[in-house]
C-alpha cells in the first residue's frame, strides 16, 4: 500500500514538472514581452535594456534552469505588469475561483444526483426521456454561451442579478447556474447509467428475493455501489473548475484565476502564466490523488485490500 | 400423503424477443409437500430456474407468466400484488442463488445483509437483529461469528459466502427453501459440506426444500423426489430410487448414462446426448426430446405426451409414448 502511494507521488511530481516545462517553452514562443511593455516607438536600445534586465537575453537553457531552480521554492519571479511576486498575484485570485467552484459543484451534485436517480427509476418511461434530453442538451451547450444567455435574461432583461464582477453574493448566482448546469448534466448521465448497471447485478436480485422494500433496494443496495464512479467524476470536475474555467470567468468578469491567466497571456506576463499553470497543475494532481484515497474509503474491497 | 405446501398448475411462461415468442416454461404442473425435498434436474434452458423466479415475481425483463397458477399455502402467488409478494419473499420462501461471488452486495457487511431481513420481516430493531444474525452465522458453521459479522463478502471464501447466503435465506425460518444451483459454483468437497449443511438445517427447521441443479448426482443422495425437466416440460418425476434405478424417460436414461462411473474403463468416452439443446422459440409439436432420442417412435414426433404412471410405484410418472425397456431391447441400446 505505502509503496503504491510512493509511486503515485513520484508520478505526480513528474507530471507537474512536465507541465511546467511545456508552459515554459510555449510562453517563450508567444513573442517578446519587452516590446509589449514599452510604448510604441521606444528606441531599440531601451527595449534591449529592458530585455536584459528581465533576463530574456540569456540562452534558453540558462533561463530554464534559473526558472526551475526558483520554481522549486515557489518563486516564479515578479509580474511584468504589477512588479509583485507572480505567485502572490495568482494566489489572491484563488478565493474567488474556489467559491465559484464550491457553489457550482454543490448545485451540480445535488441537481445531477436527483435527476440521475429519477431517470434510472423511470427507466423506459416518458420522464426518463425528458430528463435525458435535458441532460444531453446541458452537456452539449457551451458554458460560455449559456452564461451569455443567463446574463441577457436575468441581468439585462430582468435586472435580478449583476451582469458580472464580484459585488456581494448576488453576483455568484449566474456563474454558479452556468457551471452548475454543466456539472449536473454530466452527473445525471453518469449516475443514471451507473444505477441501471447496478440494478441488473445479482445482488440486487438477492435483495429483492429477500423481500426488501424498493426504497431500501434503491437507496442502500444500489445507490451505494452506483455512487462510486460519480464521486470520481465530481472530484475530477472539481479539479477542472478549481483550475479556473477561463471562459466562464471571462464572460462574467469573475475575478478568478482563469480570467487572470487569460489576461496574463494577452500581456505576455510570463511569470504569472507560469505561476498560474503551476498552481493549476498541482491542484489537479492533488485532487486526483485524493480521488484514489476516496475510492478506498467508499469501496471496502480496495480499503481492506484483496 | 402429506398436505401440499404449494401446487403449480399449468404454468406457462412466455418470452418475447423481437417478433418471436417462446415458452421457456411450457405447461407444467406439480405439487410439493410439507417437509418434502424435491430435486429438479435439467440442463440450461429446461425452465427449472425460470419457474422458480416466476413464483417469486422475479422474472427478468422480457419474460412473463402467460397462464397457470402457483398456490402457496393456500394463496395464489401470481394473483398477489407487489407488496403481498414482498411479504412472502424472504419470510416464507427463502432462496439461495448459484453464484455466491456476485449474489452478495460487495459494499455492505455480511452482518447487515443478514440482519436487514429480520428487521424487514420480523420487525426487530437492529440490535436484536444483529444478535440473531450472529446466531445464524454460527448455525451455518462460520467460525468467529462475532468478528465475521463486520466483514465484507470479498473477505470470505466461496463456500463461506454460500453459508452466508443460506443464513440469510433461513433468517425468518421459511416454510420453503429454494436452492437454485446453490452448489454449482463450488468445489466438490465444499459442495458436499453445503449439501450436508442444508440437509441438517432442513431437519432442524422442518421445512420443504426445492433443490434445482443440472447435476443429477447431487440429487441422488439428498432428495426424496426427483423431477426431470426438459424444454420447459416435466419429462419424468417420482421417488429418487425408482427414477434412478428404473428410468422410464429416454432423457433421464441419457442423463444417467452420461454420468462418469467408478467402474468405467479409463479413456472410455462418456456417453454424449446427440443433437442440440432445445430452443424455446422452436418448440417441437410432439415430445420435445424426440429428435435427440435414439428410441423415439413415430408418434413421439407428432403428439405431446402427458404424464402417466410408471409401473406400480406410487408417484412415479413419465411423459413418453414409448416403453423405454421395450425400446432398448428392440433397438439394442444407444449408438
Amino acid at each position: 500500500m505505502s509503496r503504491y502511494f510512493l509511486i503515485r507521488i513520484g508520478q505526480s511530481l513528474l507530471a507537474i514538472w512536465g507541465i511546467v516545462t511545456i508552459v515554459f517553452v510555449v510562453t517563450r514562443m508567444l513573442g517578446d514581452p519587452a516590446v509589449l511593455l514599452l510604448p510604441l516607438g521606444t528606441p531599440d536600445s531601451q527595449i534591449q535594456e529592458l530585455r536584459s534586465s528581465l533576463g530574456l537575453e540569456r540562452p534558453m537553457v540558462v533561463q530554464y534552469l534559473d526558472f526551475l531552480g526558483h520554481a522549486v521554492v515557489g518563486d516564479f519571479g515578479l509580474s511584468y505588469q504589477s512588479f509583485r511576486p507572480a505567485m502572490e498575484v495568482v494566489l489572491e485570485r484563488m478565493p474567488a475561483t474556489a467559491i465559484l467552484t464550491a457553489s457550482s459543484l454543490a448545485l451540480g451534485a445535488v441537481l445531477g444526483a436527483a435527476t440521475g436517480f429519477a431517470a434510472a427509476l423511470a427507466r423506459g418511461r416518458f420522464l426518463e426521456f425528458v430528463v435525458m434530453c435535458f441532460a444531453l442538451a446541458g452537456q452539449a451547450t457551451p458554458v460560455f454561451w449559456l452564461g451569455i444567455l443567463l446574463v441577457l435574461f436575468f441581468a439585462v432583461e430582468l435586472g435580478w442579478f449583476p451582469t458580472g464582477g464580484w459585488d456581494g453574493p448576488a453576483s455568484l448566482v449566474l456563474p454558479t447556474m452556468a457551471l452548475g448546469i454543466f456539472v449536473a448534466a454530466n452527473i445525471t448521465r453518469l449516475f443514471r447509467s451507473s444505477m441501471i448497471e447496478t440494478l441488473s447485478e445479482d445482488y440486487i436480485r438477492t435483495a429483492r428475493a429477500k423481500g426488501l422494500m424498493p426504497r431500501t433496494i434503491f437507496m442502500v443496495h444500489a445507490a451505494r455501489n452506483a455512487l462510486i464512479p460519480v464521486v470520481t467524476m465530481l472530484a475530477l470536475l472539481a479539479a477542472e473548475l478549481l483550475g479556473g474555467s477561463a471562459v466562464t470567468e471571462t464572460v462574467f468578469s469573475w475575478p478568478g484565476v482563469g480570467r487572470l491567466l487569460v489576461q496574463a497571456i494577452d500581456s505576455k506576463d510570463f511569470p504569472v502564466i507560469q505561476a498560474g499553470v503551476f498552481l493549476i497543475a498541482t491542484i489537479f494532481v492533488c485532487i486526483n490523488f485524493l480521488v484514489d484515497l476516496l475510492y478506498t474509503l467508499l469501496d471496502p474491497r480496495i480499503r481492506l485490500g484483496r | 400423503m402429506a398436505e401440499p405446501l404449494f401446487r403449480i398448475r399449468n404454468l406457462k411462461i412466455r418470452i418475447q424477443n423481437g417478433g418471436e415468442t417462446g415458452y421457456p416454461v411450457n405447461d407444467i404442473s406439480y405439487d410439493l409437500c410439507e417437509n418434502e425435498t424435491l430435486g429438479i434436474v435439467g440442463e440450461s434452458g429446461s425452465g427449472k430456474s425460470m419457474h422458480v423466479l416466476a413464483m417469486l415475481g422475479l422474472l427478468p425483463r422480457g419474460l412473463a407468466v402467460e397462464s397457470g397458477e402457483i398456490v402457496f399455502a393456500g394463496r395464489d402467488l401470481l394473483k398477489m400484488n407487489a407488496q403481498e409478494l414482498r411479504n412472502v419473499r424472504g419470510k416464507e420462501i427463502g432462496i439461495v442463488f448459484q453464484d455466491p461471488m456476485t449474489s452478495l452486495n460487495p459494499v455492505l457487511t455480511v452482518g447487515r445483509q443478514i440482519s436487514e431481513v429480520l428487521v424487514r420481516h420480523k420487525r426487530l430493531d437492529w440490535r436484536s437483529a444483529r444478535a440473531r444474525a450472529r446466531e445464524l452465522l454460527e448455525l451455518v458453521g462460520i467460525p468467529d461469528a462475532e468478528r465475521r459479522m463486520r466483514a465484507f463478502p470479498f473477505q470470505f471464501s466461496g463456500g463461506m459466502r454460500q453459508r452466508v447466503m443460506i443464513a440469510t435465506a433461513l433468517a425468518c425460518e421459511p416454510r420453503l427453501l429454494i436452492a437454485d444451483e446453490a452448489t454449482t459454483a463450488l468445489d466438490v468437497t465444499i459442495q458436499a459440506q453445503v449439501i450436508d449443511l442444508i440437509r441438517s438445517l432442513k431437519e432442524r427447521f422442518g421445512m420443504s426444500v426445492l433443490w434445482i441443479t443440472h447435476d443429477i448426482g447431487v440429487v441422488a443422495g439428498f432428495a426424496e423426489t426427483v423431477q426431470v425437466m426438459y424444454a420447459g416440460q416435466i419429462m419424468e418425476r417420482g421417488p429418487v430410487r425408482s427414477v434412478f434405478y428404473n428410468p422410464a424417460s429416454a432423457y433421464t436414461w441419457s442423463l444417467l448414462k452420461s454420468l462418469p462411473r467408478p467402474d468405467q474403463v479409463a479413456g472410455e468416452p462418456l456417453y454424449q446426448i446427440p443433437g442440440q439443446p432445445p430452443n424455446p422459440f422452436r418448440l417441437a409439436k410432439g415430445d420435445p426430446f424426440a429428435e435427440r432420442n435414439p428410441f423415439a417412435t413415430p408418434r413421439c414426433f407428432e403428439e405431446r405426451p402427458a404424464l402417466r404412471p410408471v409401473g406400480d410405484v406410487q408417484g412415479h410418472e413419465v411423459a413418453a409414448w414409448y416403453d423405454l425397456k421395450t425400446r432398448i431391447r428392440e433397438t439394442g441400446g444407444a449408438e
